[in-house]
């Protein structure tokens, strides 16, 4: 159900909002909706969505969960542009707000992209720290040592999202499917370049490929797009060089000595026993 | 061969091409350059200064250096671009296939030129 006709300029008290949908069980292709809502102070694009869908059309399909820029769900094209929705203020945008599904990725339905191309290129590039000790990374029995200059070496790429923008906007991505992309390439380096880990060799067999850190241009779409400034772009040049010369972190962080069985710190107490694992 | 090691002999393949190109380009194109700096012999392109370049050891030997790099660096330029138009793993290994044995066909048969204007230069 569409509401007016789009005005194309603002009177000031609205906002227009163009959504590219697309439902697959009634078969029609893409098809652009207008709606007109009246932006308040703070509004966010994610607020205008909602307002949308609580006011004007309950079947508006999109993605969301914290509001707040941290969970990586609202990932959408707006005016152009790749974008958390919660982090966009409706207020910059203009008198017409164009909203669509993340590009370079399927779209299930409306603003909902598939994502599961994303995380099995994540899953490939082993995004977890890699010890040479088989039987520790199968069952954990002690801390490894890390200095707050050692976290400063990756810290800028741990704190991605996961929402897909750069791959969005990487123009590799959007012509060679195949290519890993900025994401997990990214994630790739944090996990290389962290002190703990010794798996940069188990990771080259993925990332030292042409689909892999060598199909990047790099463009800067990636770095341009993403909300959290990780710097993929960066991450993607750290990772051909560390596959070059090796990590940056020339031995990994030692283990913390393990204590004296029955050892108890003076003052501290009962330690619960962990619960019982469930795989 | 890691895509790795292709992309550092690219690397530096363009570094000496930077060396071989630039004499090249003296000795052929420059030479009001050369004899300023106290070269001598005739024009580039006479039979006897092309008679002296074939008959010398050193030379051929950077013909053949950049020859080589020349092949390498072009080759794997085009094979990139053309691995970024059709990008299928069966047109990978076409590509792939191909350049390597254009590249190596082209560098055998200029090198058994060099070696043979060595050994004939001035004499037909």
């Amino acid at each position: 159900m569409s509401a007016t006709p789009a005005a194309q300029t603002t009177d000031g008290a609205r906002v227009v909002i163009k959504v590219v949908r697309y439902d697959p069980d009634k078969g029609a292709g893409m098809r652009e909706q207008t709606w007109q809502i009246h932006p308040q102070p703070g509004m966010t694009v994610l607020d205008a969505l909602i307002a949308v869908k609580e006011h004007h059309d309950g079947s508006l399909a999109f993605r969301c969960s914290c509001r707040m820029g941290v969970c990586g769900s609202c990932g959408m094209m707006v005016n152009g542009k790749p974008r958390l929705a919660c982090n966009t203020q409706i207020i910059e945008l203009g008198p017409v707000v164009e909203i669509s599904a993340l590009p370079n990725h399927d779209v299930i339905k409306d603003l909902v992209p598939d994502l599961a191309s994303t995380f099995s290129k994540h899953r490939a590039v082993k995004p977890y720290v890699i010890r040479r000790d088989a039987a520790e990374m199968d069952k954990p029995t002690r801390e490894f040592h890390q200095t707050p200059e050692d976290m400063l070496g990756y810290v800028q790429f741990s704190y991605c999202l996961k929402c897909s923008l750069c791959l969005a906007a990487c123009p590799t991505e959007a012509s060679t499917p195949a290519f890993l992309g900025p994401q997990a390439l990214a994630q790739a380096y944090r996990y290389s370049a962290d002190t703990r880990d010794e798996g940069l060799s188990d990771r080259a067999q993925t990332v030292d490929a042409w689909h892999g850190v060598f199909g990047c241009h790099l463009a800067g779409a990636c770095s341009e797009a993403c909300p959290k400034g990780v710097d993929p772009a960066l991450g993607i040049q750290l990772l051909k060089r560390a596959l070059l010369f090796g990590p940056p972190h020339r031995t990994a962080a030692p283990a913390v000595p393990a204590l004296p069985e029955g050892f108890r710190s003076p003052g501290a107490s009962s330690v619960l026993e962990p619960p019982a694992p469930t795989v | 061969m890691r895509e790795s090691r292709l992309w550092s002999l690219h690397l530096i393949s363009a570094c000496a091409l930077i060396v071989l190109l630039g004499l090249h380009m003296m000795i052929m194109h420059y030479e009001s350059v050369l004899r300023w700096l106290g070269a001598t012999g005739g024009p580039a392109l006479a039979f006897a200064s092309v008679v002296a370049r074939d008959r010398d050891a050193v030379m051929r030997a950077l013909y053949a250096l950049l020859l080589g790099f020349a092949l390498y660096h072009g080759l794997y330029g085009a094979r990139g671009i053309l691995r970024e138009v059709w990008s299928s793993p069966r047109a990978a290994r076409l590509i792939d296939g191909a350049s390597a044995v254009f590249g190596v066909a082209v560098f055998i048969y200029g090198v058994v030129v060099i070696v043979w204007a060595g050994r004939h230069a001035g004499t037909m």
